[in-house]
C-alpha cells in the first residue's frame, strides 16, 4: 500500500550519502536443483498447457522435462492425460474432461525418474467480472534529458471492469497479449502465392502483474484505467488486436500470484515483508517436504478483444519491410522466423 | 556448547527447583557473617563514642541529603545534612546501622563501636539490589565480588565523550558496545541481547514499561542523556522483580532534582538540542526536574535537492517532568511525566507517527527500622500510526496499547547481612483495536477495525543474596507470573485436523468485556552463585527461567513503529526460555584492567516467527499466520575494560550463534523443512573497541572500532519462468549473510581545560563550564550493507540481482556543544 522504501531515500537523500544502493555478489550461484511445474485447466479449450521443467543455479534459466506422465482428474473420477507436445510442454485437449465451474480438478504426475507428484484439489471458480476495453491515438508529450521535450504517436489502451457480484469478493489477475498482422515483403514465389502473412502474438507487461482483491476492496466498477501505451510503430501497419485476459482465480492461486508479484517486483527495503520461496500447490507424494516450484491453476479464463485497423488511425504506420531493410531483417523474407508468429488465421477473427 | 541438566528443562524439575528456593530462602539468615570496627583499639572507650561520617551516592560521589543512618533496635540515628554528613554518639558496644535513601539500596552494617571513629558509606542505586551486602571496600573489584553475571552497566559520563552519529550521546547505542549486545543495522531500532528478540527486551524508565524506545526510525533512543542518572543492563541473569520479558532488563534512572540550587545543562547538536533544568523549590525538600529534546532534522531535509526529500518530515520530541517531594527522612513521593513523539512524512506518500505517554507515581517510606516500602503507579500509553496522506489508498492504520502498572517492592532487613526484597507487580494492559480509516473522500479504503484483546500481568517474586562465605555467595529468587487474556474478543475455532486457515474456522466464540479467555502462569526461578578464587578473580554462574506474554509481531527486518503489539491468547503461548551462564572474572593492577570471559546457553519454547509473504497489518487471524517453534542461542562474551589512566576503554568481543526451529506437521507450517535457522539478527563475531585518551582536564580523544559478522538473509539462488513471468526463487530462510560489518568513528572533546593557563584561571570561578565535541562518524567512509535486498537492475534485464543497502556510507561529521551552569 505504501511505499516503504522512499523511507531510506528520504535519509540517504537528505544526509548527502549519495548511491544508497548497489550490486554486490552474494556468492549464490550453486543453487539448488527444482522440479518446475507450471499450467492449468480452464473452462476453454484454449490455454490448457503445462511447462515441466528442472530449475538450474541462479540465472542459468531451466531446462524443459520431457517424458512425464501428466493427468488431469476430475472429482466425478474422469481422467485425461495432458499430451507432450513438444519437450516439456504437455496439452490437454479436452478429449474427455471439460471443465466445469464448481467442479473439482487437480493433477497427477509422475516424472522419468518414477517420482509421483500431484496437485491439490482446487474447484474451478465462476466468471466474476466482465471487461471492456477501448484505445486512443494521439501525440504524447515526453520530456528529454535537457529540459526540451518531444511528442510521440502513441496508442493508448484502456480497461474497465464491472464487478457482478462484490460480495463474491472476486480474486482476478489479468494477463494482456497483442496481436499483430507481419506482412512480408513481396517477392516472386509462384504467381498464386501472395506475400504471407503472419499473426504474431506477443505477452504485454510480461513483468508486471494485474491483481484484484475483491475482499479488500468493496466495488462494482474497476473505473476504465490506462492498461498499455504503445509507441505507434510498424505494428499497427496493418490490422492490431489487444487482448486482455482475466482470470478468476481461487484464494490459493490467489496467493501464488500475489507472492509472484511480490519476488518479481521487489522494489527492496529493509521493512518490506522478506521474501522467500514461493510455495507451489504441487508435492511430491512421498515427500511432502520437497521444494517445487510453480502452480497448477483451475481457473476460469475469461478473453476481451479489441481490434484496431490501420485506417481508424490518423497518424501513418511505417511499413515493417523495406527493400533497405532485408539484409538485416530475415523475418521480412519469412514472417515465421519472428517468435510468437503463425500463420494460421486465430479462430477469433472475423 | 553447554549442556542441560536434564531435570532443568523438565516441567517437574522447574517445580522441584521452585520449591527447593523457597525452603532455602528460608533458611539463608542463618548463614552470614562480617562485623565493622569503629574506633581506635587501643584507646578503648568507656563513655558515650560520636560517630560521623558522610553519606553519599556511590555512582558520582555526590552527597545525599536526607539519607538516614539509624541503630536497629534503638531509637538512635541522624539524617544527613546538605553535604551529607551526619553525627551522632552511642555507647560503646555491637549494633547494626541501617543506611537508607529513596532509590538507593538500603544497606546495613553489623558494628562494633569501641571508640570515637568515621563511618562513610555510599549507597548505590536500587537497580543493583543484589549486590546490596557488598561493602564499600570492594567497591574497586566490584566487577569479581558482586554475585550477579550478566550485568552491564555505564554512566553517561562515561559515553558522552564517545563519537556518536550526529553527536547525540545515546544510551541504547553505547549498550550495543558491550558484550552480548548487537543491532540489526545503523537505522534499526531496538537492539538484541544474547540471541534474544528486540522485543525480548524489557525496557523500563524509573521503572515504568516502554514499548518503543527509539526516535527516527531507530536512530536516536528516547532517553534524554542530560535527564538520565544510570542506566543497567541485565542480560538474561534479571533479578526476580524483573519480570514479563526473557532476554534482558535495561533499568534507566532518571534523574531527580538537585538540592543545592537550579541548575541548567543542555547541548547544541546537529539535529537536535535538548535541555535540562532542575534544582530544589521548597529548602530542598521539594525538588524539581525539567528535560525537553526537541529535533530541527526537518531544517537538514530542507537542504536537500530531491523535492520529495525537501516535503518531507522527520521530527521528535521528548521531554521529562519530575518533581520529588521528602515529607520527612522516612518518606518521600515523586511524580513524574514522560512524553515522547515522532513524527514521519515522506513527501505525500505515506508517513509515520508514534507516541508514548507515561505518568508515574511513586512513594518510598520506612515502615519501621527493618522494612521500607517503594510503591510505583503508573499509567502508560503507546500508539503508532502508519498514513498514506493522498490517493486512491489514503488511509490511517493505527494501534498501541495502554497500561497500567502497579508496583509494590518490600526490603526486609533479616540480619545485618541479608535483606529480604519481595513484592508484587501487577500490569493490566488494553491493547487498542487496529483500525484502518480512509482519510479522503476519493480513497477506496474500506473502514475496517481488528478488535484486540486485553490482559492481566501479575508477578510475585522474592529475592535475597548471601555470602555463605568469603568465598562463596549466591544469590536466589523465586517468581511466579500469572497472565489472564482477557475479552471482549472474538477467538476463531479451527479444525483440529488439519492447519489453522481461514478455511478451516469451524466456529466462533465471543467473549464479552472481561471475560477470562485464557490463563498461563509459572514460576520463574532465578539463581546466581559466585566463588571468590582470590581478591581479584570470581567464577560464577546463573540459571534462570523467564517467561514472556507481550510480543511484538513483525515480518520485516527491522522493527517498526507499527509493528503489533501481540498479547499471549489462545494460540500464542507464552514464550518462555532457560538460559545458562558461566564466568569467569579477573582483575589485573589494582583493577586498572577489568575482565571476563562468559559462556552462555538459552533455549526457547513458543517462539514465534512468521510465514513467508504474510500481511500482518489488520489481520484478526494472525494464528494462521504466525508459527511457534523453538529458538536457542549460545555464545562466549570476552571483555576487556581499562578503569584508569590516561588511557581508559574497553575492547568487547562475542561469539555467538542463535537460531530457531519451526518444525509443523506440514510443509506449510514448517519453515527451512524443519531445520535450525539463523535468526534474522544473529552475528557470529561482534567486536567492540571503545576508547578515550585524556589529554588535559576534561579534554578527550575518543574513538570507536566495531566489526561484526554480517547478519543473516534469505537470497535469490535460481530463476524461473512462470508464463512470461521471471520469478526469482529464494532460498530457505536467512541461508546467505549479508557482507561483514566495520566502522572506525573518532572525537575529540575539548573543554576549558585545553585552553592557555591565564584563560583557564581567569574562568576558573565562572559556573558556566562548556564543552565541544568535533567527531567524525564512519572515519573510513566504509559502505557498509544495512540490508541487502534483491532488485532488477534498470539496465540489467528482468533478473534481479542483490543490492547492498547503505545507510551510512560516508564519512559522517558530527559536533556538539555541551554547557552547564
Amino acid at each position: 500500500m505504501i511505499r516503504l522504501r522512499s523511507m531510506f531515500i528520504v535519509i540517504c537523500g537528505a544526509l548527502f550519502f549519495g548511491n544508497c544502493a548497489e550490486v554486490i555478489d552474494l556468492g549464490t550461484e550453486f543453487g539448488p536443483t527444482n522440479v518446475l511445474i507450471y499450467g492449468r485447466v480452464t473452462t476453454g479449450t484454449d490455454g490448457n498447457l503445462i511447462e515441466l521443467a528442472t530449475t538450474s543455479p541462479f540465472n542459468a534459466g531451466q531446462t524443459p522435462l520431457g517424458g512425464a506422465r501428466i493427468t488431469l482428474v476430475a472429482e466425478n473420477g474422469d481422467r485425461e492425460p495432458y499430451v507432450e507436445i513438444e519437450e516439456g510442454l504437455y496439452q490437454l485437449f479436452n478429449d474427455i474432461i471439460i471443465a466445469e465451474s464448481g467442479k473439482q480438478y487437480h493433477i497427477e504426475m509422475t516424472l522419468p525418474s518414477g517420482e509421483a507428484y500431484k496437485s491439490e484439489p482446487a474447484v474451478m471458480p465462476e466468471k466474476k467480472a466482465t471487461d471492456s476495453l477501448d484505445w486512443v491515438a494521439r501525440l504524447k508529450t515526453i520530456p528529454v534529458r535537457n529540459g526540451a521535450a518531444i511528442q510521440r504517436k502513441v496508442v493508448e489502451l484502456f480497461m474497465g471492469t464491472t464487478i457482478h457480484d462484490p460480495e463474491d469478493e472476486p480474486l482476478l489477475r489479468w494477463n494482456f497479449l497483442e496481436t499483430y498482422l507481419f506482412p512480408e515483403f513481396p517477392r516472386v514465389r509462384g504467381i498464386d502465392d501472395p506475400p504471407l502473412r503472419c499473426y504474431v502474438t506477443n505477452n504485454l507487461d510480461i513483468q508486471n502483474l494485474l491483481l484484484y482483491d475483491g475482499s479488500e476492496l468493496n466495488a462494482t466498477e474497476i473505473p476504465r484505467r490506462l492498461m498499455v501505451s504503445k509507441k505507434h510503430d510498424s505494428l499497427f501497419v496493418d490490422n492490431y488486436w489487444f487482448h486482455a485476459v482475466q482470470s478468476s482465480l481461487t484464494p490459493d492461486a490467489f496467493r501464488f500470484w500475489k507472492e509472484i508479484d511480490k519476488v518479481a517486483n521487489a522494489q527492496g527495503s529493509i521493512f518490506d515483508t522478506p521474501l522467500g520461496p514461493i510455495r507451489s500447490n504441487v508435492f511430491n507424494v512421498n515427500d511432502p517436504f520437497e521444494r517445487v516450484l510453480g502452480y497448477f491453476e483451475v481457473t476460469h479464463v475469461d478473453t476481451t478483444r479489441i481490434s484496431i485497423d490501420d485506417n481508424d488511425i490518423q497518424f501513418l504506420a511505417p511499413l515493417p519491410c523495406r527493400p533497405s531493410l532485408l539484409p538485416d531483417n530475415p523475418q521480412c523474407l519469412d514472417c515465421l522466423l519472428i517468435e510468437g508468429a503463425t500463420k494460421d488465421i486465430p479462430y477469433w477473427v472475423d | 556448547m553447554l549442556q542441560l541438566p536434564s531435570f532443568y528443562l523438565s516441567t517437574s524439575g522447574m517445580k522441584k527447583i521452585a520449591c527447593f528456593l523457597v525452603l532455602f530462602l528460608m533458611c539463608l539468615p542463618a548463614l552470614a557473617q562480617e562485623r565493622i570496627l569503629i574506633g581506635d583499639p587501643n584507646k578503648t572507650s568507656t563513655g558515650r563514642a560520636r560517630i560521623t561520617g558522610v553519606i553519599t551516592s556511590q555512582e558520582d560521589g555526590t552527597p545525599l541529603f536526607g539519607a538516614t543512618i539509624t541503630i536497629r533496635g534503638q531509637n538512635t540515628g541522624d539524617a544527613a545534612n546538605q553535604e551529607g554528613e551526619y553525627r551522632f554518639s552511642v555507647a560503646p558496644g555491637f549494633y547494626v546501622f541501617v543506611v537508607q535513601y529513596l532509590g538507593k539500596v538500603t544497606r546495613a552494617f553489623d558494628v562494633q563501636v569501641i571508640g570515637n571513629g568515621t563511618f562513610d558509606v555510599a549507597l548505590e542505586d536500587d537497580v543493583t539490589q543484589l549486590d546490596q551486602v557488598t561493602i564499600e571496600a570492594e567497591d574497586k573489584d566490584k566487577n569479581v565480588t558482586q554475585i550477579s553475571a550478566g550485568v552491564q552497566r555505564l554512566s553517561i559520563a562515561e559515553i558522552e565523550s564517545l563519537p556518536t552519529f550526529l553527536g547525540e550521546v545515546d544510551v541504547v547505542k553505547s549498550l550495543q558496545t558491550l558484550p552480548g549486545v548487537s543491532t540489526v543495522g545503523e537505522g534499526a531500532s531496538g537492539f538484541n541481547v544474547r540471541g534474544g528478540r528486540t522485543d525480548q527486551n524489557l525496557i523500563l524508565q524509573d521503572g515504568a514499561i516502554m514499548f518503543n524506545a527509539s526516535h527516527v526510525l531507530g536512530f536516536f533512543s528516547s532517553f534524554n542523556p542530560d535527564a538520565t542518572e544510570t542506566f543497567t543492563l541485565y542480560k538474561g541473569n534479571m533479578p526476580a522483580q524483573y519480570g514479563g520479558r526473557v532476554s534482558s532488563v535495561l533499568d534507566v534512572r532518571m534523574r531527580e532534582g538537585n538540592n543545592e540550587r537550579i541548575k541548567v545543562r543542555g547541548g547544541l547538536g546537529l539535529v537536535a538540542s535538548r535541555l535540562v533544568v532542575d534544582g530544589p523549590l521548597n529548602e530542598g525538600k521539594t525538588r524539581f526536574m525539567v528535560a525537553g529534546r526537541n529535533s530541527y532534522s526537518d531544517w537538514v531535509l530542507g537542504q536537500a535537492s530531491n523535492i520529495d526529500v525537501v516535503n518531507s518530515s522527520a521530527r521528535f520530541h521528548d521531554a521529562n517532568v519530575k518533581v520529588t517531594h521528602s515529607f520527612n527522612a522516612n518518606n518521600k513521593v515523586a511524580l513524574s511525566y514522560y512524553r515522547s513523539g515522532d513524527f514521519f512524512r515522506f513527501a505525500q506518500d505515506f508517513g509515520f507517527s508514534w507516541d508514548t505517554d507515561i505518568v508515574n507515581l511513586s512513594y518510598a517510606s520506612s515502615l519501621g527500622e527493618r522494612l521500607v516500602s517503594n510503591t510505583n503507579l503508573i499509567y502508560g500509553n503507546y500508539g503508532s500510526t502508519l498514513f498514506d496522506p493522498s490517493g486512491v489508498d489514503a488511509a490511517e492504520v493505527a494501534n498501541g496499547m495502554r497500561y497500567y502498572q502497579l508496583r509494590q517492592n518490600l526490603s526486609y532487613q533479616l540480619n545485618d547481612k541479608m535483606a529480604l526484597n519481595f513484592g508484587i507487580d501487577g500490569v493490566r494492559y488494553e491493547a487498542k483495536d487496529e483500525t484502518s480509516i480512509p482519510l479522503t473522500v476519493e480513497s477506496g479504503v474500506v473502514p475496517e477495525t481488528v478488535n484486540k484483546e486485553n490482559a492481566n500481568e501479575i508477578g510475585f517474586y522474592m529475592n535475597n543474596s548471601i555470602d555463605i562465605n568469603p568465598k562463596l555467595a549466591v544469590s536466589v529468587g523465586l517468581r511466579y507470573s500469572l497472565f489472564q487474556n482477557i475479552g471482549g474478543y472474538d477467538v476463531f475455532q479451527y479444525d483440529e485436523s488439519a492447519a489453522r486457515s481461514l478455511e478451516n474456522i469451524t466456529d466462533t466464540i465471543s467473549y464479552a468485556n472481561g471475560d477470562l479467555i485464557k490463563q498461563y502462569g509459572g514460576f520463574e526461578p532465578r539463581i546466581g552463585m559466585r566463588y571468590k578464587i582470590n581478591e581479584t578473580s570470581s567464577i560464577k554462574a546463573s540459571i534462570n527461567r523467564t517467561r514472556q506474554y507481550v510480543h511484538t509481531l513483525s515480518n520485516s527486518t527491522a522493527a517498526t513503529p507499527t509493528d503489533i503489539l501481540q498479547l499471549s491468547n489462545t494460540y500464542f503461548e507464552p514464550l518462555i526460555s532457560n538460559n545458562v551462564s558461566f564466568g569467569y572474572f579477573k582483575n589485573f593492577k589494582d583493577s586498572n584492567y577489568e575482565t571476563s570471559l562468559e559462556v552462555y546457553y538459552r533455549d526457547m519454547d513458543n517462539l514465534l516467527d512468521f510465514k513467508d509473504f504474510v500481511d500482518l497489518l489488520l489481520n484478526n487471524h494472525l494464528e494462521t499466520d504466525v508459527l511457534s517453534g523453538k529458538g536457542r542461542a549460545y555464545g562466549m562474551e570476552l571483555f576487556i575494560k581499562k578503569t584508569k589512566g590516561n588511557l581508559t576503554g574497553w575492547l568487547s568481543y562475542t561469539l555467538s550463534r542463535t537460531e530457531v526451529q519451526i518444525q509443523g506437521d506440514t510443509p506449510e507450517l514448517t519453515i527451512n523443512n524443519g531445520e535450525w535457522y539463523p535468526a534474522s539478527f544473529d552475528r557470529t563475531h561482534n567486536l567492540a573497541f571503545v576508547s578515550t585518551v585524556t589529554l588535559r582536564g576534561n579534554s578527550s580523544f575518543n574513538w570507536n572500532v566495531t566489526y561484526s559478522t554480517g547478519r543473516p538473509i534469505s537470497a535469490i539462488v535460481s530463476n524461473y519462468r512462470i508464463g512470461s513471468t521471471s520469478v526469482p526463487h529464494f532460498s530457505e530462510r536467512n541461508q546467505f549473510r549479508i557482507p561483514d560489518y566495520f566502522r572506525v568513528d573518532l572525537s575529540f572533546t575539548f573543554d576549558r581545560d585545553i585552553l592557555k593557563a591565564n584563560i583557564r584561571q581567569r574562568l576558573k570561578n565562572r559556573r558556566y563550564t562548556g564543552t565541544l565535541t568535533i567527531g567524525i562518524y564512519n572515519i573510513l567512509a566504509r559502505k557498509n550493507a544495512f540490508s541487502v535486498f534483491f532488485k532488477r537492475p534498470d539496465d540489467f534485464g528482468v533478473l534481479p540481482r542483490p543490492h547492498r543497502l547503505t545507510v551510512l556510507g560516508a564519512a559522517f561529521p558530527t559536533i556538539t556543544y555541551n554547557f552547564k551552569f
